[in-house]
């Protein structure tokens, strides 16, 4: 087996103030999935402040997105899907500057027309204020075109200082 | 590629601010990351499987996009290194919505689910595998099993999975299958498996 190396950096940028929407566009169709990392907070009041995850600036005039997640809330586990949505609710990003959320959000086989487009991440969060804590998620866009834009959201907005990384991984 | 942002603010390509940790500690993954081999299913198979792995790496990851002939929403997977099927798992799953979710565990090379041949056939599971210290001749070996699926009509899940296959040999092969002989892995279903280097 010949092992070529790959997990490219793409892009890698820092917040300089408080945004509401970033997007990553132009995303070469050269890699076989996507990573994106996302650490920091959100300005919203609310600990369980979340973050979203939309395609190809298809942003809500349809349903064709759906959620699922498994995570902790206060001392129980917490479970729940979200069909026919405009939006994919990718991971928790909190409101805590001294705790910033981490976000790991995988994009697999993000150019396979054959098939619809699927994320899988997970939140690693400190429980500030008891509430919210770690998670995993899957998220699916019924749409079979091959991404090349990304746009992210949260509730409230994404403050400065959070870093946003996209990495690109080619299989053999 | 272009990278902006909308509404309030734009996006520099400066430094990281200090708060933070730096993303590619985190991680640890670019540069150390390297593709070994990709199986893509061209119809209905029992079994897939990665023979002669190189003992290169630290760790193994297998990522994967799967569906299964099974007729119903959620077949299981089962795995065996080596050619040795046997081992324990440990799981906590979500399904959602009136599905409470749950934790378990059982002897067995159950390894987690795929996605069904009931649902849309442009739907698939999303899965990541990794395999730690697939090397070491002193320790069990296991691998740990994230995935999900969202599916919006049928019933869905989301899971963490353990396995432990109770060998401590080195990993040289891998195996991923059904164990019912009447199920597939069905056709379109890829597996890419990755090493990761640990110095």
């Amino acid at each position: 087996m010949a092992a070529g190396r790959t997990y490219t950096t793409i892009s890698n940028q820092t917040l300089q103030s408080n945004t509401a929407t970033v997007t990553f566009s132009g995303i070469p169709s050269t890699y076989t999935d996507l990573v994106l990392s996302i650490t920091g907070y959100s300005t919203h009041s609310d600990d369980g402040a979340r973050g979203y995850i939309q395609f190809n600036s298809d942003t809500g005039s349809n349903t064709n997105y759906s959620d699922m997640f498994l995570g902790s809330y206060q001392t129980s586990k917490n479970t729940n899907k979200n069909t026919g949505q405009s939006k994919i609710a990718y991971g928790v990003v909190g409101n805590s500057s001294t705790y910033p959320s981490h976000n790991e959000i995988h994009i697999m086989g993000y150019t396979d027309t054959a098939k619809w487009n699927f994320t899988l991440s997970k939140t690693a969060k400190y429980l500030t204020n008891a509430n919210y804590g770690n998670r995993i998620s899957a998220g699916q866009w019924r749409d079979t075109t091959a991404i090349s834009s990304i746009t992210l959201t949260v509730d409230g907005s994404y403050a400065v200082g959070t870093v946003f990384s996209l990495y690109g991984i080619k299989a053999a | 590629m272009a990278i902006r942002s909308l509404k309030t603010a734009s996006i520099s390509t400066g430094t990281k601010r200090s708060k933070f940790w730096d993303q590619s500690a985190q991680l640890a993954l670019p540069g150390s990351y390297y593709s070994i081999a990709t199986i893509t299913n061209t119809s209905n198979v029992q079994t897939i499987t990665f023979n002669n792995i190189p003992q290169d790496y630290q760790h193994l990851e297998l990522r994967v996009l799967g569906r299964d002939t099974y007729p119903n929403t959620y077949p299981g997977v089962y795995a065996n290194f080596n050619g040795t099927g046997s081992g324990t798992f440990h799981y906590m799953y979500g399904g959602g919505g009136n599905d409470a979710g749950g934790i378990g565990g059982a002897v067995s090379s159950y390894i987690g689910n795929s996605a069904g041949g009931d649902t849309d056939s442009r739907n698939f599971i999303t899965s990541i595998f990794r395999i730690p210290n697939y090397t070491d001749s002193t320790s069990m070996k296991m691998a740990t099993h994230w995935f999900g699926n969202a599916n919006n009509t049928y019933s869905n899940t989301i899971a963490y999975w353990t396995w432990s296959s109770g060998s401590t040999a080195p990993v040289t092969s891998i195996l991923l299958g059904e164990g019912d002989t009447n199920l597939k892995l069905a056709s379109g279903s890829t597996y890419a498996l990755y090493g990761i280097k640990g110095s």
